[in-house]
């Protein structure tokens, strides 16, 4: 068919239709994939290449009148515009949309609790699971007799000693102290987050594999009041600007003085429930100013250099910040846990 | 441990009411876990931490409320004539090694009465959940709470010849402790013999047969220094424990065996009447005298502040520290003999720290120096994380350690592997060199909880021997099954997870990292993976798991894929380089190809040859559509690829682009049969 003849056949077709289902046959007919104008427009390759010009034209010019004919004869059937709807809408239905993946909680409270620090300045580093006594004990200031070394405390690995002892998985994070302080220099400001693991039988409270952070901070002048000032900062900005908070002495190897620090209890406000065991306070992490013989060890000068160390348990914050009640549904990886985070 | 209020009263004058001492402890350091009510007086329990066995007392107890409340604490009972000059009788004491037991010291009380202890004797031991035996018994119990030393008696007539010899068990001997079981001795085990027999392991429990009944008329009074490792070691190995072994496997204040021994003779002297006939002793104490100087500079450096000379006097006497001025802002401090735990100015000052109270201590934000501290790739696994939960992945946690069985068709070289020596169960046989079987473990859970769909990564360490050399490395494993339902405007349909899902993942993850995906290659590995290239960089695998191993895993009728992918290597291949491209000046033109095809042939062959011929006008052929099923025949698929015509430096004419097309389409029926739809 011509232009011409397409033209005619359009006034005859158009008058007639007065439906949407005869309106759809048409725009087939003369706009489908093998619909008469796209019929036009595959002659064109064949012709006189100075007539194509001129020729393509026409035909753009045909497919312009068919839209807008059929556009026309739409508007006058009065059909809705659906477009402009909402009754044919239940908007009720499922959104459309690909769901996101969830972060483990884990990963969301070990971020949180590092970017506090990486706000002061501290750098995020990391250390391997595998470690040598050395590392884990001994540059510690761990006494070799020390009860945590035994079978009972610590997983030994079944691979020749090294020029560092035997090899383990680490009990603690705070090996990181040691490996972060033989490589580098003062002034240092780090936080290392990571598994651990310690031979515990697994029920409500307990894991063979859980997480810790650990800090460090070491350079000429820093002091226990700095320890104090920038843990109150963290607890604060994780557990809100009006916890209560308090350092208790207590006793590690590797600092001295030593602290755990306490919160008030941010289930009952500091009154006392199951949660705290009555006392009103939570035990959240363990510090202290790093021991001079720490320092001796990875080769500090002890009358040049102070420090402050501290360590916290990951799986209990989230515990504790989510109302988790028992440690292995973070190891279950059950999907209707997992999507609540 | 448990201590009680009245108790320490008896050495300190307390004027505090009992709870307000038990939070002034608590933040001194004796966290005292439990304050009860008993018997009108208030039972204490303290958290006693690992460097203070001097704490494990009344005593101790008490010189802490003593510095806390600026009180002297008193005397230590006085001394007795009938104390000090005992009878002439001998008593034999042999010490095999003085390494495991430095001091032995006995004392022989005869013609005792036996019976039960008088009240107030009793109810104290019962406030401190002790039973009451008899007088002896008891008092020796009684002492030991009081001094922090363990005392024993024997019946002296049931030792055989008058003599007590400190060895090492002999293998296959046995022994009836008082607790009425049999212990079977060896050679790492301590005991007190008499001439034939063990009677007692040493530092822990008494032997049955020597025991003090009603009958018993002479009592041969213990109190010795045992080897704290050798103790805990014994015990460990018996399954046993005690007040006793408690105490001598934190170490005993090599002062107090003879004081607490006298201080036990006085009383069962007065309670059980009878006479002090012998005190022997074998071995020395040794107390090594120390001192240690404090300084006011060291206090300010530490912690941050000065506190008060005066102070400072005051707490370190009040904790029984003797203590001299040598000029101003130095003293010299004269360390006790029950602080073994303070060695150097440091532990000096976290005494005074302790007790000037840490709540004094101003609160500051360090100053900070500015410094490269070096990233580790916490950064970037963040990335990768938030790229998958993007993805609709969900990100689990699953343990480090696993048991050879599971690692069965997923590692195959046992000798790479590395064991744990000591792991509670089977469990936690090996660490594990693929992360594979653990999500596949998830997987097989999330199932059995009915999950229609389950994708899920981690990212985690991976540990393998490699020539002796222990390697630890992380790897980003992925695990997809099931079907999703996708929602579009007329309904949904299920998306059934397969390989081409976890390309796609894993090509987004690269493309967000901005690593390469032009020379990605998928590489089949026999029948069930595909190798992971990108050049020639191995960086992983993908897989469909075999039914055996889903059977192992109890995972029925589903299809499980799965990929590792080596994300160390991955961000080596990161570029830092990100330019911008302009955008084109001139229009494109898309034209369609619908073509049927062999089945077996792969679409990027057709790309390829696409783009070949396509010369510099097509910049872009992807595979919009792909179709199996009626009206095209078995063995054949129809697959659309959409052409984008373009250039850089003019707008193309339909003319120019046909030329080109048309030659496209040829070239695809010569070269691969292709039939246009």
């Amino acid at each position: 068919m011509d232009i011409d003849s397409i033209k005619k056949a359009l006034e005859q077709d158009i008058g007639p239709a007065d439906s949407a289902e005869a309106l759809e046959e048409l725009r087939l007919k003369y706009l489908g994939r093998k619909g008469l104008i796209p019929q036009l427009t595959s002659t064109i390759p064949g012709l006189p290449v100075q007539e194509r010009g001129s020729f393509g034209k026409q035909v753009n010019e045909l497919k312009n009148r068919v839209m807008a004919l059929l556009d026309e004869k739409q508007r006058s059937l009065g059909q809705p515009d659906s477009q402009a709807q909402t009754s044919g809408v239940d908007i009720s239905l499922p959104g459309i949309c690909q769901d996101l993946g969830r972060r483990h909680p884990l990963t969301l409270i070990a971020n949180e609790i590092c970017d506090m620090f990486k706000k002061m300045g501290f750098s995020v580093v990391e250390g391997p699971e595998i470690e040598s006594e050395y590392n884990n004990f001994t540059g510690l200031n761990i006494p070799m007799e020390h009860p945590s070394r035994e079978a009972f405390d610590t997983f030994y690995l079944d691979v020749p000693a090294g020029s560092e002892g035997k090899y383990l998985l680490r009990s603690q994070t705070s090996t990181v102290q040691v490996r972060a302080m033989k490589t580098r220099k003062p002034p240092l400001a780090i936080v290392a987050p990571g598994r651990v693991f310690r031979p515990d039988a697994v029920d409500a409270s307990h894991s063979f594999m859980f997480h810790q952070i650990e800090g460090l901070m070491v350079d000429e002048n820093i002091t226990f009041a700095d320890l104090k000032g920038v843990l109150e900062f963290f607890a604060k900005g994780i557990f809100g600007q009006d916890i209560k908070m308090r350092f208790r002495p207590h006793f590690f190897p590797f600092t001295e003085p030593s602290a755990e620090v306490d919160i008030s209890c941010i289930i009952c406000k500091g009154k006392g429930c199951s949660v705290c065991g009555k006392k009103g306070w939570l035990e959240i992490l363990g510090s202290g100013m790093v021991h001079p013989n720490v320092f001796r060890n990875v080769g500090y000068d002890p009358d040049k250099y102070t420090g402050f160390a501290f360590g916290m348990g990951v799986d209990r914050i989230a515990m504790l910040k989510y109302g988790i009640n028992d440690i292995r549904l973070l190891f279950e990886n059950d999907l209707r846990f997992l999507k609540q985070f | 441990m448990k201590v009680t209020y009245n108790w320490l009263k008896e050495f300190v004058d307390i004027k505090m009411p009992a709870h307000e001492l038990a939070e002034k402890l608590t933040m001194a350091g004796l966290e005292v876990k439990a304050v009860e009510e008993i018997s009108g007086d208030f039972v204490f329990e303290i958290e006693i931490t690992s460097n203070r066995p001097d704490w494990l007392s009344v005593i101790g107890v008490a010189r802490e409320a003593a510095a806390l409340t600026g009180k002297k604490i008193k005397a230590a009972a006085a001394k007795s004539a009938k104390l000090d000059a005992p009878g002439a009788e001998k008593f034999s004491i042999e010490i095999e090694d003085k390494k495991d037991c430095p001091l032995y010291t006995a004392r022989v009380i005869r013609d005792i009465k036996v019976g039960p202890s008088p009240e107030w004797l009793r109810i104290r031991l019962e406030s401190l959940g002790l039973r009451s035996v008899n007088n002896v018994v008891d008092i020796t119990n009684y002492v030991l709470f009081e001094t922090g030393e363990p005392l024993h008696a024997f019946d002296l007539d049931k030792l055989n010849d008058r003599m007590v010899l400190i060895r090492r068990a002999v293998d296959g001997e046995k022994l009836f402790t008082i607790d009425g079981q049999e212990r079977k001795l060896g050679r790492d085990i301590l005991v007190i013999a008499d001439k034939k027999n063990p009677v007692a392991i040493a530092g822990v429990m008494g032997g049955k047969d020597t025991e003090v009944t009603d009958e018993t008329r002479n009592i041969l009074l213990e109190a010795a220094i045992f080897d704290p490792v050798l103790i805990r070691r014994g015990k460990q190995k018996l399954g046993m424990t005690s007040d006793a072994a408690y105490r001598f496997e934190r170490g005993i204040d090599p002062a107090s065996p003879d004081k607490a021994s006298l201080r036990a003779a006085k009383v069962i002297l007065e309670l059980c009447g009878g006479e002090l006939t012998c005190a022997a002793s074998s071995g020395a104490s040794r107390i090594k005298e120390s001192k240690v100087v404090l300084t006011a500079a060291g206090i300010k450096r530490r912690l941050g502040c000065e506190i008060p000379q005066v102070k400072v006097n005051n707490i370190l006497a009040g904790l029984g520290f003797e203590i001299k001025e040598t000029k101003k802002g130095f003293l010299e401090v004269k360390i006790p003999s029950w602080r073994l735990d303070v060695k150097a100015e440091v532990d000096l000052i976290e005494e005074v720290s302790r007790i000037y109270g840490f709540a004094n201590i101003p609160s500051t934000l360090a100053r900070v120096v500015l410094k490269n501290q070096g990233d580790g790739a916490q950064d970037r696994i963040g990335q990768c994380k938030d790229i998958l939960c993007g993805l609709g992945l969900n990100e689990v946690v699953t343990y480090s350690l696993i048991d050879r069985k599971s690692l069965e068709g997923f590692w195959n070289t046992p000798d790479s592997l590395i064991a744990v020596c000591n792991p509670l169960s089977v469990e936690q046989e090996v660490m594990r060199p693929v992360l594979m079987p653990s999500l596949v473990r998830g997987v097989s859970h999330n199932l059995k909880q009915k999950q229609e769909y389950v994708s899920i990564f981690e990212i985690a360490n991976i540990y393998r021997l490699d020539a002796n050399r222990i390697q630890e490395e992380y790897r980003l494993g992925i695990c997809l099954c099931g079907s999703k339902p996708v929602w579009f405007d007329k309904g949904r349909i299920q998306d059934e997870a397969g390989f081409l899902h976890l390309k796609g993942i894993i090509e987004t993850l690269l493309k967000r990292l901005n690593v390469r995906v032009n020379d990605l290659r998928f590489i089949a590995q026999g029948a069930y993976a595909f190798q992971v290239l990108a050049g020639d960089n191995d960086i992983g695998t993908l897989r469909r798991l075999e039914r055996k191993i889903l059977e192992r895993m109890e995972i029925k009728n589903k299809e499980v894929f799965g990929a590792e992918i080596d994300l160390p290597k991955v961000f080596s291949l990161i570029s830092t380089e990100n330019k911008f491209s302009p955008l084109p000046k001139f229009p494109f033109a898309v034209r369609d190809i619908s073509m049927v095809l062999s089945e077996g042939l792969p679409a990027e062959k057709i790309i390829k040859a696409i783009l070949d011929k396509g010369r510099d006008l097509i910049k872009e052929a992807e595979v919009v559509d792909r179709y199996q099923g009626k009206p095209i025949e078995p063995g054949y698929k129809g697959l659309t690829v959409s052409c984008r015509y373009s250039s850089d430096d003019r707008t193309l004419t339909e003319a120019e682009i046909n030329l080109v097309h048309d030659a496209v389409i040829s070239c695809l029926k010569e070269e691969f049969s292709a039939r246009l739809r």
